[in-house]
């Protein structure tokens, strides 16, 4: 059980989490045992604060000061583990765009650095952005999960082999893609395997 | 979230050449077409040697295939330019200049330059109007002292540019006058 | 039929069932917002005319949405004429790549319109994201607010209730339902200990705002700021909301 002058020593850790991943700007892997031992000390914290309040601890009290300080370290606490929880939803989020919407592929890289909770938030996402595109775009005429940084000046662009995606079939017929080599093809073709890291854009 | 946080603030460069491409400009076509119906509206018919009136983007695909020639808008001249930059550095005001003259001039330049009378100074003096304006924007920034500033004459890429200060420059001085 | 008579086909069809699109060529050079000054370099910026073509239209009010602090009201019925567009201008489009008598020229005009019908499809694209991306950012505000509502379509609407409803839940089973009762709530701490957290537009936020037509534009606390026509003002937003909305000002 934490001592009183370490209440809050836990949240320091956890948004130093959030800043270095922020910083490195991926997803590290989902700390648990921290999360719980936070939840944990929530539930000591409350349980002080109300014995305090069954001893009488008001205002004027000499143990108010206190009172409030356990009080706001809760609040403290509470805020960090939402904002822990939040910053991680927006990596996830952006993670989905950029795989130009394939849910499976985001799983595949990031499976390992993500809580049961946050596997389920992305299906639920994913799902909720079909939903939206079937309601607004049926027959995919926009094309809503493509990119929206690069409007480029044509249809064609050149790019280079970062891994293998196969023989892919294209507009102009079956390209049997080499590693390391360059091939100037329609971008609506394979805009979806830059996205995904296959080939990269020159 | 849906939009790439480089998107979220501002708008990039690219996005204004894409806006900046509608418009239209002269071009010789080297090929036939028929009046066609596009989406943005109906163009042509492209009838060698006769000059035509089509958008920048337009004029762009068929010049990398060798299809045309652009022809410089009055503004893109070593002239016309030369005298824009006295009036900039002469006079406190911003000149007058195409709202999307950046955008506009940086694509004709990348990719006809050979349609272009003296691309080099062309460039050059661009990169002085540029250099002349932003100082003037600079000291706009300075000066920032009222609930709203008129900043007419700036074109379209400087008004990006200089976006993200002048946002947290009018958020500072909200919170210090509140009701100003 | 022959490739010729689908383009006229399509030329026709565009004139007809839309008024104010495609003016006729020559019209057209004249008719472009802050464009004319690249005929006559001394026209002052921002000549707006009655007849911007639908994605004339579009791309003002994509430069909006990007701009605004605020979700601007929807432009649905807009967006579902030019999605069409593109859907039948990609139909004629794959028409006319499956016929192997098309010549050079044909070639051309077909990867044309290929690049157009992408540029297109990119603004709209960018459109409806950077709509729902304000949607999923508010999404809990505008469920209980009103007057967003009456902005958004029902399909985002819709979005923003589920995305409420995931988001919540996933904070409910992270977080929330492992601590003591007196905290199981997202909004209950406080504010003298600590500030909200951001869950609505800034709308107090500065935009560049070019007046389409000479307007005034009123601050919150009644202040007024003449706006000359094609003029540039840099100002809070909450003082030109209506405004823009009203087209008579857009964001640059």
């Amino acid at each position: 059980m934490t001592s009183d002058e370490s209440y809050g020593a836990l949240a320091n850790q956890l948004v130093l989490q959030s800043k270095l991943s922020m910083d490195l700007g991926k997803l590290l892997p989902y700390d648990g045992p921290l999360v719980r031992s936070m939840l944990q000390e929530q539930k000591d914290l409350d349980r002080k604060v109300q014995q305090m309040e069954g001893n009488g601890v008001k205002v004027g009290h000499s143990s108010w000061p206190a009172l409030v300080i356990l009080v706001r370290v809760m609040h403290q606490n509470k805020r960090c583990l939402l904002a822990y929880h939040k910053q991680r939803l927006d990596l996830l989020q952006a993670a989905y765009w950029d795989a130009g919407g394939a849910v499976g592929h985001v799983l595949e890289n990031q499976r390992g650095n993500m809580s049961y909770e946050e596997i389920r938030y992305l299906q639920g996402y994913g799902e909720s952005v079909l939903i939206y595109r079937e309601q607004v775009d049926p027959q995919d005429v926009m094309s809503l999960t493509m990119g929206v940084e690069n409007p480029g000046r044509g249809p064609m662009v050149t790019v280079e082999v970062e891994i293998c995606p196969g023989p892919i079939y294209t507009e102009s017929g079956m390209v049997d893609f080499k590693p390391g080599r360059r091939y100037i093809l329609r971008r609506a073709d394979i805009e979806h395997l830059i996205l995904q890291g296959y080939l990269r854009e020159l | 979230m849906s939009l790439p946080h480089t998107l979220r603030a501002s708008v990039t460069p690219p996005e204004l050449e894409l806006i900046a491409c509608q418009q239209l400009v002269d071009i010789v076509p080297l090929i036939a077409m028929e009046k066609t119906a596009f989406i943005s509206g109906a163009y042509g018919p492209l009838r060698p040697p006769h000059k035509a009136r089509i958008p920048l983007w337009m004029a762009v695909t068929l010049k990398q295939k060798k299809k045309c020639h652009i022809l410089a808008p009055e503004w893109l001249t070593v002239e016309y330019l030369q005298l824009k930059l006295t009036q900039e550095t002469t006079q406190a005001e911003f000149t007058k200049l195409p709202f999307r003259f950046a955008e506009l001039s940086r694509v004709m330049l990348d990719v006809a330059s050979d349609d272009l009378q003296n691309p080099d100074k062309l460039r050059s003096l661009l990169q002085d109007l540029r250099e002349a304006r932003q100082a003037k924007a600079r000291a706009g920034l300075e000066n920032l002292e009222h609930s709203a500033l008129g900043l007419s004459n700036l074109s379209a890429m400087e008004i990006n540019e200089i976006r993200p200060f002048f946002i947290e420059a009018m958020a500072i001085l909200g919170r210090l006058q509140p009701g100003a | 039929m022959s490739s010729v008579a689908s383009w006229e086909a399509e030329y026709l069809r565009s004139k007809e069932s839309n008024a104010t699109s495609a003016p006729s060529f020559s019209h057209r050079g004249l008719s472009a917002p802050l464009e004319d000054d690249l005929l006559i370099p001394d026209v002052q910026l921002g000549e707006p005319l009655p007849e911007e073509t639908p994605l004339e239209q579009l791309t003002r009010h994509w430069m909006n949405e990007r701009h605004a602090p605020d979700i601007l009201p929807a432009q649905d019925v807009l967006l579902g004429s030019i999605l069409d567009h593109i859907r039948r201008q990609s139909d004629t489009i794959q028409l006319l790549r499956g016929d192997p008598s098309t010549s050079e020229e044909e070639h051309i005009r077909i990867m044309l319109a290929q690049t157009e019908v992408e540029r297109v499809q990119f603004v709209v694209r960018s459109y409806v994201r950077t709509r729902l991306y304000k949607i999923e950012k508010y999404a809990r505000y505008i469920i209980a607010n009103e007057d967003v509502q009456t902005r958004i379509t029902t399909a985002e609407r819709d979005f923003a209730s589920r995305h409420a409803n995931i988001m919540d839940r996933h904070f409910y089973s992270s977080v929330l339902q492992s601590l003591p009762e007196s905290q199981a709530g997202l909004d209950d701490t406080p504010h003298f200990i600590m500030p909200p957290m951001v869950t609505e537009p800034e709308t107090t936020r500065a935009v560049f705002a070019h007046a389409l037509k000479r307007t005034i534009a009123r601050t919150p606390e009644g202040k007024t700021i003449d706006l000359p026509k094609g003029s540039l003002t840099l100002l809070s937003y909450a003082a030109v909301a209506d405004l823009v909305a009203a087209g008579e000002v857009e964001l640059v």
